[in-house]
């Protein structure tokens, strides 16, 4: 007799995992088939065998709390596809209003210093070193204070970002 | 409360529920883990392991799909790492109150204790793809199409694994259960 089942769904079989009319199937095929007997009774067999293999204890008690412990504690880690929390979100702003600070510092020394060359067409940036003392402080005094000005101005901006970060902490 | 509706809750920030499903699955994901690594150290330190990374995970779990295949997924490929990193030392009995029904007797308990360890130990030996599916089928009750959506195969692949594992497993037990003097637990021919 030819075995049209073949040995593909016995464990599923074995398991009830089928849906009724394959199971209705192949139980009638069971009832003549000695090949399909047999690959049953190995299943039996191997499932008596292996239930001597099984373990029936628990997991300790404290598991579960250290494991939520760990959680509360760490909140999500390895998540890729993380949404941007506040706090990132507030520093982010802070280092652009930083990088603001500085794109606004290098115009108005570049627009100083096109002020310098209109005064004298054939001074190199090289030569304002060697100026004469009387022009050096004109140049000196305006660059001191624009220097004071911008580290004030980020210092204010790096301890805003502090304040934020230790406010979100 | 389903698994979809705690995971909706965990995401919408309520962490506290993962107690929930920790509860929920411990004790599958924890004997798994033990089946591997036959330790109750290593399997609680690993079941740790695979419910934080399961945590971590959980913005990447597809609602309407199972969790508990999902979790398994993860659990059997944190035992296979762990059991690819880590060389068989030595196998540690777990404390005999715990292990088995306290209704027996100590001799008994002795007895099965003897061949439900070298059953797990045949079990252990064997290549991690038949010792997965003997794991998942016979010790954790799982059913083939279940356990080939754990491990993304086919249903055909499994019930042809769980074939050969048996085979391979007769091979491990023919000698050493009872003694190897050639007597066969699986006698008939497969
Ligand atoms: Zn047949």
């Amino acid at each position: 007799m030819t075995c049209y089942l073949s040995k593909d769904d016995w464990h599923s079989y074995y398991k009830k995992s089928l849906d009724r009319q394959k199971l209705d199937e192949m139980s009638s095929h069971l009832a003549q088939c000695s090949e399909c007997q047999n690959a049953l009774w190995q299943i039996q067999e191997t499932a008596e065998l292996l239930a001597r293999g099984k373990i029936n204890f628990d997991p300790p008690p404290d598991l579960k709390l250290n494991i939520m412990k760990t959680i509360t504690k760490s909140g999500y880690q390895a998540d890729s596809n993380k949404e941007p929390t506040q706090k990132e979100t507030a520093s982010s702003y802070h280092i652009e209003l930083r990088n603001w600070g500085f794109s606004m510092m290098a115009a108005g020394f570049l627009l100083f210093a096109l002020n310098l060359s209109s005064l004298s067409p054939n001074l190199l940036n090289t030569q304002v070193a060697q100026l004469d003392s009387g022009f050096n402080k004109q140049i000196i005094l305006p660059f001191t204070k624009m220097n004071q000005l911008a580290h004030t101005l980020l210092i204010k901006i790096d301890t805003l970002t502090d304040n934020q970060n230790k406010s979100n902490q | 409360m389903q698994d979809n509706e705690l995971i909706t809750g965990i995401l919408n920030g309520n962490a506290g529920l993962f107690e929930d499903l920790v509860e929920r699955y411990q004790t599958g994901v924890y004997r798994t883990a033990y089946y591997y690594t036959q330790s109750v150290e290593d399997a609680q330190d690993i079941t740790q392991e695979i419910f934080i990374k399961t945590f971590n995970s959980l913005p990447r779990f597809k609602q309407g799909s199972a969790f508990s295949t999902w979790l398994y997924r993860i659990a059997v490929n944190h035992c296979l790492d762990w059991s690819r990193k880590k060389k068989p030392l030595f196998i540690e009995p777990a404390s005999l109150e715990n292990r088995f029904d306290k209704s027996v007797g100590p001799e008994e308990i002795l007895l099965r204790q003897e061949s439900s360890e070298e059953i797990q130990t045949a079990v252990r030996s064997l290549h991690e793809i038949y010792r997965t599916v003997l794991i998942l089928y016979y010790f954790q009750d799982f059913s083939p199409q279940q356990i080939a959506d754990i491990l993304d195969t086919s249903k055909r692949t499994i019930e042809t694994r769980l074939f050969r594992a048996r085979k391979m497993l007769k091979e491990k037990l023919r000698h050493s259960v009872l003694g190897g003097d050639g007597h066969d637990l699986l006698s008939k021919q497969g």
